[in-house]
C-alpha cells in the first residue's frame, strides 16, 4: 500500500520518536510478555554461574542418574546424572549467543551488500542480488548442511552454516530500505557538501533505514537459535558434553519414554526464547509503523 | 532455468569443495596414510582441477549418474531413487493436510474475526508457527506413540507410520497457511467490490466464496510455494526423528560418514528438486490469476 507521504521532512527529535515508538510498544500485550520472557533469558544467560552452580549440579553428580523433577533437582536430571536445570541455565548461553552473534554477522555482512546494490545501483546492484537470490533458491537447511558437511563440526562451522543463509534476507530488507530513503532530498544536499558515499550510507541512509532492519534483525535472531538447535540435534552442531538446548535433546532422545521431562523442558528454553522474540518482532513492526496496524 | 540449475549445482560443488585438505582426506580421517589418500583422490577424480570436475559432474548428471557412494560403492543415483519415494509421499501428504486444514481455519478466522474461534486459532497458530519441526515431532511420537500407543514410532511398514510425520510437519505449514489466509482474507473482505458485491444484494456466502475467497487465495499460493522450502527442510528432521529411510536420513547418515560423493548427490538432486516445485508454483500463479494470465497468455 503506497503512503502518502513516506518520510516525515521535518523530522521530530531523535528522543521523541524513540519515546513515541516505546509508547505504542508498551500498549502491545504480547510483545510485552514476549519482552519479559526473553529479558529473563538474557538475564539468566548472563547470571548463570549466581543462579546454579554448573560444576557441583553437573558435573559431580554422577550417582543421581535419571531423577526425576524435585526439589533439589526442580527439573530433574539425565542420564549422567547432570541437573537439567543447571544444563538448560547455561546451555543457554550458548543457544542465545548463537542466535545474537550470527544474526549481528549476518546482519553486517548482508547488511553492506544491501546497502551497496541499493546506494549504487546498476550493474553492481543486480550482480549483487543475483548471487542473493541464488542463495535464497537453496533451502536453508541445505546450505547449512553442506557447509558442515564440508568444513565439519564445530561451532565456528556451525556459525557460517547458519548465517550464510541469513545473508540474502538482510541484503535484500537493507537494500529495500536504502531504495525508499536514496532519492531524498537530504541525501543530496549531503552529496552536495561533497560527503563520501561510506558516510553518507552509514550517516544518513541506514539511521533512517533502521526500523524495518530492526524488526528483521529480531525474527533472525528467534530463527537462528531454532536452527542451531536443530543442527546441534542432528549432531552437527554443538557436541556433547556442552551444554546446549539441541543438543541436549538429540540426548535425552534413547530415554525419552521413560523420562519425557528429559525433552520436554530443553524444548520449551527454545520454543519460549524463539516466541517471546518472535512477539517483540511483531510488536516492534506495528509500533514503528503504526499505520499498517490500523488497516490491518 | 537450465543456467539457474546449472548455478545451483555449483554453488552445491563449490561448497562441498571446501573442505579442509582434500575430500580423500576428510573421507580417511586424519590418521590414514598419504598413499590411500592419493589413491582414493585418485579414483574418484579429486585430483583433477575443479572446474574439469565440475563440468564432467554435470555432464554425468544429466545422463541420470551422480557417481558412487564411498560407502556403500553402490550408484548414488540408485540411492536416491529407493529413498525419494518415502520423502516424495511424506512432503505432498503433508502439504496436502497443510492446505486442508490451513486454508478454512482461515477463511473462518477472517470470517469470524475477533470471535473466540478466531482468538483460538490465531493463538495456536502463533504457537506452532514458531515450534522447532524436530521438538514438535517428539513431543507427538511422545505423546501418541510412547505414552498412548496409539501409533507406531519409527520406520515406514504401514499407512500409520506415516500420521505422525505427516502431522509433525503439516500443522506448523497450516498455521502459516491459516495466518496467510486469514490476513489476504481480511483485505478483500474490506475491498470496495466486496461492498458493491454486498450493496447489489449478494448473500453472505457468494461474498465470501465468489468475491472475497478467490481474490484471497492469490498470495496464499506464494505461501504455499515458500512453504514447500521449509518442508523440505523439515523432512530431513522428521525423518531423523522416527527413522524414516527417506532421503533426509540418507543426507545426514553421508555426512556423518563423510562420504562426500553421496552429500553431494543428494543435496543437489533435493535443491534442484526444491528449484523445479518454486517454478511450478511461478507457473501455477500465473494460471490462476486471469490479470496474469492475460499478459503472459496466448502466446
Amino acid at each position: 500500500m503506497a503512503r502518502a507521504n513516506p518520510i516525515v521532512i521535518q523530522p521530530r527529535p531523535k528522543m521523541r520518536r524513540m519515546a513515541d515508538i516505546w509508547g505504542r510498544l508498551k500498549k502491545n500485550k504480547l510483545a510485552m510478555v514476549g519482552l519479559v520472557i526473553i529479558s529473563v533469558f538474557i538475564f539468566a544467560a548472563i547470571f548463570a554461574d549466581l543462579i546454579v552452580d554448573y560444576h557441583d549440579m553437573a558435573i559431580t553428580q554422577s550417582r543421581n542418574r535419571l531423577a526425576p523433577p524435585s526439589l533439589k533437582h526442580i527439573f530433574g536430571t539425565d542420564h549422567l546424572g547432570r541437573d537439567v536445570f543447571a544444563r538448560i541455565v547455561h546451555g543457554g548461553r550458548l543457544s542465545l549467543s548463537l542466535g545474537f552473534v550470527s544474526t549481528a554477522i549476518a546482519l553486517v555482512i548482508g547488511g553492506i551488500f544491501g546497502a551497496m546494490a541499493g546506494y549504487f545501483g546498476g550493474r553492481l546492484d543486480s550482480i549483487i542480488m543475483r548471487i542473493m537470490d541464488l542463495l535464497l533458491s537453496l533451502p536453508a537447511i541445505l546450505l547449512a548442511l553442506a557447509i558442515i558437511a564440508a568444513l565439519g563440526t564445530s561451532i565456528t562451522n556451525l556459525v557460517i552454516a547458519i548465517v550464510v543463509a541469513n545473508i540474502p534476507g538482510f541484503a535484500r530488507i537493507v537494500r529495500a530500505s536504502v531504495l525508499t530513503v536514496v532519492g531524498q532530498e537530504y541525501i543530496e544536499a549531503s552529496k552536495a557538501i561533497g560527503m563520501g558515499s561510506t558516510r553518507i550510507i552509514l550517516t544518513n541512509v541506514i539511521p533512517n533505514a533502521l526500523g524495518p532492519i530492526i524488526v528483521q534483525a529480531t525474527m533472525a535472531v528467534a530463527g537462528m537459535i531454532i536452527a542451531a538447535a536443530s543442527l546441534s540435534f542432528l549432531g552437527m552442531g554443538i557436541q556433547p558434553p556442552t551444554p546446549e538446548w539441541g543438543a541436549m535433546l538429540a540426548d535425552a532422545e534413547g530415554y525419552m519414554r521413560h523420562y519425557p521431562y528429559l525433552v520436554i523442558f530443553p524444548g520449551l528454553a527454545i520454543v519460549l526464547s524463539a516466541l517471546s522474540l518472535n512477539l517483540v518482532g511483531d510488536g516492534l513492526r506495528d509500533a514503528l509503523d503504526p499505520k499498517l496496524k490500523n488497516v490491518g | 532455468m537450465i543456467p539457474t540449475v546449472i548455478c545451483i549445482v555449483f554453488i552445491v560443488f563449490g561448497i562441498l569443495s571446501l573442505t579442509p585438505g582434500s575430500p580423500g582426506r576428510v573421507i580417511l580421517g586424519p590418521s590414514a596414510p598419504q598413499a590411500s589418500v592419493d589413491k582414493l583422490n585418485h579414483d574418484f577424480g579429486y585430483d583433477r582441477p575443479f572446474i574439469v570436475r565440475f563440468v564432467d559432474y554435470i555432464g554425468d548428471a544429466v545422463k541420470g549418474d551422480f557417481g558412487i557412494s564411498y560407502i556403500s560403492k553402490r550408484p548414488i543415483a540408485n540411492e536416491i531413487m529407493s529413498r525419494f519415494p518415502t520423502t516424495l509421499i511424506l512432503t505432498v501428504l503433508s502439504m496436502f493436510f497443510a492446505c486442508l486444514i490451513g486454508i478454512p481455519i482461515g477463511i473462518l478466522s477472517a470470517v469470524k474475526r475477533y470471535s473466540l474461534a478466531d482468538f483460538l486459532s490465531t493463538s495456536i497458530a502463533l504457537f506452532l508457527a514458531t515450534m522447532p519441526t524436530f521438538w514438535f515431532g517428539l513431543l507427538l511420537l511422545l505423546l501418541f506413540s510412547l505414552q498412548l500407543g496409539w501409533l507406531p514410532s519409527s520406520g515406514i511398514g504401514s499407512w500409520e507410520h506415516y500420521v505422525l510425520p505427516t502431522l509433525t510437519l503439516a500443522l506448523p505449514i497450516a498455521a502459516g497457511i491459516m495466518r496467510m489466509t486469514r490476513s489476504t482474507m481480511l483485505d478483500t473482505l474490506g475491498q470496495d467490490y466486496v461492498r458493491t458485491a454486498r450493496a447489489k444484494g449478494a448473500s453472505e456466502r457468494i461474498v465470501i466464496w465468489r468475491h472475497s475467497l478467490k481474490n484471497a487465495l492469490l498470495p496464499v499460493v506464494t505461501q504455499v510455494g515458500l512453504a514447500f522450502g521449509s518442508l523440505l527442510g523439515g523432512t530431513l528432521l522428521v525423518e531423523s526423528v522416527f527413522s524414516m529411510p527417506g532421503l533426509g536420513m540418507l543426507t545426514i547418515n553421508a555426512i556423518r560418514q563423510k562420504d562426500i560423493p553421496m552429500v553431494t548427490g543428494s543435496v543437489t538432486f533435493l535443491a534442484v528438486l526444491f528449484y523445479l516445485v518454486m517454478l511450478l508454483v511461478d507457473i501455477m500463479y500465473v494460471v490462476i490469476d486471469p490479470r496474469l494470465r492475460s499478459r503472459y497468455g496466448k502466446g
